[in-house]
């Protein structure tokens, strides 16, 4: 039976592709959709079918309004064609056109044994904290599991708001302060690196960075993954089945 | 010599009416018009899985067609894919050069019309320093840095 978990947020910013790797570092056997206008996780190669949206203005046009229903074609049919655990990432301003179309095509997919999970990336940014419940209420007809990642990165969420994820399995990935240079490699390389190649490079860094620099970018670097790895748990375990 | 404007125009229009007629900066054949035109969609399709056979065929029954009317292949199919995306390139490296000319002035840069960004290629494109390119794409930009993390990773 694949699982299949939508990673969303419409409001951007808000760490969701980092949690959508940190899953892809408890799950290596998971396949990914990413559904965003630019290519993101392109350090996972292979392991990502990758599906551009919006739907080009003059395309909506010259077609009557058939481009914009047909946009999410792509990604629909790869989720059909699931055989195993998907984690898909799905881009800011889009989960709220998408999830009604699989809400649509539920039973469909439920003939092929697909299941759906959801996680939703809250943080303390308004936006972000408004339309957490929004997706959450959308996908609740048609998943069996849905969980809320608080992201702290701005800030701890209001205690008294996170009574309200009442039915929702919670987690939450602290703010961590990173080495400056630490993060920028967090930037171009993701996670992946950080459990593949980090210790080994150590040397180099050494070299390249003198010794006590190199020691808090690896340090900081594998606190960041196993936080975020941490945080993807209860999910990454659902999928996982 | 003093020149007539108005004339300079009206010839210069002419000669750009008649430029199909020559065989030398122009397109030979409609196949690489038709899939120039169709770029946008057939990088959609190939992002979508859809494999180059399939779009070939797809093109063929619309008319795209190699040689006398043989279907177009896959393989022709991705030689013209390639050679445009190629000339893409060219033509934004060059409008890149241009820009960085101290004798092009402010107001003759503003009267060019904009390029539109060069879409991420179906294939992952090799990395590139960025800093050569100020058209790169987010994708473009994110592997560079994925390619620099490498090789700072990498044994000294």
């Amino acid at each position: 039976m694949p699982r299949i978990l939508l990673v969303a947020q419409d409001k951007g910013g808000s760490g969701k592709t980092v949690l959508v790797r940190a899953l892809a570092e408890c799950l290596p056997s998971a396949h990914l959709i990413e559904i965003e206008a630019n290519r993101r996780l392109v350090e996972l190669e292979d392991r990502v079918s990758f599906f551009p949206v919006r739907a080009e203005r003059g395309e909506i046009n010259r077609t009557g309004g058939a481009a914009a229903r047909a946009e999410f074609d792509g990604p629909l049919n790869a989720i059909a064609a699931a055989q195993g655990p998907v984690i898909v990432d799905v881009g800011a301003n889009t989960a709220g056109s998408l999830l009604p179309l699989i809400g649509e095509a539920q039973a469909r997919y439920a003939r092929r044994a697909v299941e759906f999970g959801l996680l939703v990336v809250l943080t303390s940014e308004p936006g972000a904290l408004a339309n957490a419940p929004v997706l959450l209420d959308l996908a609740k007809p048609f998943t069996t599991a849905r969980f809320a990642v608080e992201n702290q990165i701005e800030g701890p969420v209001d205690p008294k708001v996170l009574k309200a994820f009442k039915d929702v399995s919670l987690s939450w990935l602290e703010k961590l302060s990173l080495d400056e240079r630490a993060n920028d490699l967090l930037q171009k390389g993701g996670l992946r690196f950080i459990g593949e190649d980090l210790t080994a490079a150590e040397d180099s860094l050494t070299d390249r960075f003198g010794f006590a620099e190199a020691g808090r970018i690896v340090e900081d670097l594998t606190r960041f993954r196993a936080k975020a790895m941490q945080a993807a748990g209860p999910a990454a375990r659902w999928l996982e089945g | 010599m003093p020149l007539d404007p108005k004339r300079l125009a009206r010839d210069a229009k002419r000669a750009q009416a008649q430029r199909p007629d020559s065989t030398i900066g122009r397109e030979t054949t409609g196949v690489t018009r038709a899939v120039r035109a169709g770029l946008p969609v057939i990088r959609q399709l190939r992002a979508a899985g859809v494999t180059w056979a399939a779009i070939a065929e797809a093109l063929s029954a619309q008319g795209v067609t190699q040689g006398e009317g043989q279907p177009l292949t896959a393989s022709r199919l991705t030689a013209i894919v390639t050679q445009v995306e190629a000339q893409e390139r060219r033509k934004a490296d060059r409008e890149a050069r241009r820009r960085t000319r101290p004798d092009l002035t402010a107001s003759s840069e503003a009267v060019r019309s904009p390029e539109p960004p060069l879409p991420a290629t179906a294939a992952p494109a090799l990395p590139s320093p960025v800093g050569s390119n100020p058209r790169a794409t987010e994708e473009e930009i994110r592997r560079a840095g994925l390619h620099d993390l490498h090789q700072l990773l990498k044994k000294s």
